[in-house]
């Protein structure tokens, strides 16, 4: 039985299958339940608070904090994003312990503001910025909110046009490398799957690697859009981003000083991304990959 | 939240993205691949799938409509995992009624198509051409390959009266398909 056909109508206009989609039912037994509630509600909080001036004790704040039960915790501090970690598996990805105590804070950076997404206040307040005491880097600072000390990592940078453009040697910067000699290994992991599929520990592949990559030309992401999908069509588009992505990789990053990140490469297509940042494979680092870690 | 902001979060390395488009557009996913699968756990998988691959393709890449790009992952995704069911002798489904209907206009289901493009491009014509409901009809039943009696009973049809007009739709893509020189 061929296939074909269903496979290419699966690229049809999007307008089309949007069109068709199947929407919400609308269930009028729950709109008339909720608006009865509603009049009940709005009757019985009417009468308590005309006799008893509750209502300046509720602001609306109170009805619309359920609605963020999920809300990320993000903080813009330097021109870049940092994400507030607290679960212990985040933690261990990016190498850090999986407890964050108070000893753990460094230097005063700045005094935060905000609910779940933090920015700096100009006049202290109960949020506070660190540095990571046990690593020197860039990439992690710690956040004290009232007694409690939480992690924040590095996610990537802000750019006024949208657009960020970041050297890798920028990028190893942010996590303490300043020379291979600070790279403890370089691991390769398939998508979709637990561990490494290889490791290069030795300090020669070490060192190629990092002078190839650090000689790398940094694509933002519209240069890197019209690199590699300018001239296509939108289907074309598609079937080139799912294929890159049924062919990514990832590259572990092991510091000296035990932190960790990640850079996804392409190896088929010849790209490496990282935070926003694109990285054209030179013949080098073809080389090596095949050498080392294919 | 918008799909620029969960876009956003996909960009960030948020994994919130994951969790937020399974909040938007998980129902729509499994809508998508429960019409293809006709299993539970199954199509349950594949929207996960789903969502591991949308985070390997965003960024770099940044859908126009994160609705229809995550629909149509859900959908290749679920006629590859059908494939391999079909090949196990497990499941049943609509794959091989939906086949057998579209050969009628189409030709042999056996061959293949020439020219992806072209096809695409005639497809794309062929529909706008159409009025709303009948390609609403054939959409539904071609590419979210729900069974007719389930159409129908969304449009407020019966289910012969769905099968007549996609048996007509079906005719007029025929004559498309002939007058454009289409092979398949």
């Amino acid at each position: 039985m061929n296939m074909e056909i269903l496979y290419a109508l699966c690229d049809i206009d999007d307008s089309f299958i949007e069109e068709a989609a199947p929407h919400k039912k609308k269930k009028t037994w729950k709109i008339w339940a909720g608006i009865a509630a509603c009049l009940c509600i709005t009757t019985l909080l009417s009468a308590l608070f005309i006799h008893t001036g509750l209502y300046k004790n509720i602001s609306d704040k109170y009805f619309t904090d359920n609605h963020h039960l999920d809300a990320i915790q993000m903080i813009e501090y330097n021109d870049a994003y940092f994400e507030v970690i607290e679960s212990k598996a985040l933690l261990h990805k990016v190498g850090l312990p999986d407890t964050i105590t108070d000893d753990m804070a460094g230097e005063h950076i700045a005094y935060l503001k905000g609910q779940d997404y933090y920015t700096v206040s100009e006049s202290p307040t109960d949020i506070e910025l660190f540095t990571y005491s046990p690593i020197l880097c860039d990439a992690v600072k710690i956040i004290r909110k009232g007694d409690t000390y939480s992690a924040a990592v590095f996610c990537n940078y802000i750019s006024s046009d949208g657009d960020v453009r970041m050297d890798i040697s920028e990028l190893y910067r942010l996590y303490g490398i300043y020379d291979a000699s600070d790279i403890a290994s370089i691991s390769k992991a398939e998508t979709g799957r637990e561990g490494y599929s290889s490791r290069v520990i030795a300090p020669a592949a070490i060192r190629e690697f990092y002078d190839i990559t650090t000689s790398f030309e940094a694509y933002s992401n519209s240069e890197y859009q019209a690199a590699v999908f300018g001239g296509k069509s939108e289907e074309e588009q598609h079937e080139l981003s799912i294929n890159m992505a049924d062919k990514m990789c990832y590259l572990h990053i092991l510091t000296k000083q035990g932190l960790k990140f990640r850079i996804n490469i392409y190896p088929e297509h010849g790209w490496m991304y990282s935070a926003l940042t694109s990285y054209r494979m030179s013949d080098a680092m073809f080389d090596w990959y095949a050498k080392n870690i294919g | 939240m918008q799909d620029r902001e969960i876009i956003e979060l996909y960009f960030s390395r948020n994994e919130n993205a994951i969790s937020e488009t399974d909040r938007k557009y998980g129902r729509y996913c499994h809508f998508i691949a429960f019409g293809i699968l006709r299993m539970e756990e199954d199509s349950k998988e594949c929207v996960n799938d789903t969502y591991l691959r949308a985070w390997n393709c965003i960024p770099p890449h940044k859908p126009k409509k994160l609705q229809t790009f995550i629909g149509k992952i859900t959908r290749n995704l679920a006629l590859n995992r059908y494939q391999k069911l079909h090949a196990a002798k497990r499941g049943g489904c609509e794959i091989p009624i939906l086949l057998d209907e579209l050969s009628e206009c189409i030709g042999d289901n056996r061959s293949s198509i020439s020219d992806t493009a072209a096809f695409r491009d005639t497809i794309n014509r062929f529909l706008s051409s159409l009025d709303m409901k009948s390609r609403k009809l054939f959409i539904r039943r071609y590419w979210y390959m729900n069974i007719p009696s389930e159409i129908a009973k969304e449009y407020g049809m019966t289910a012969g009266n769905v099968s007549v007009i996609l048996h007509r739709t079906r005719q007029k893509l025929r004559e498309m398909l002939e007058s454009e020189g289409i092979t398949i």
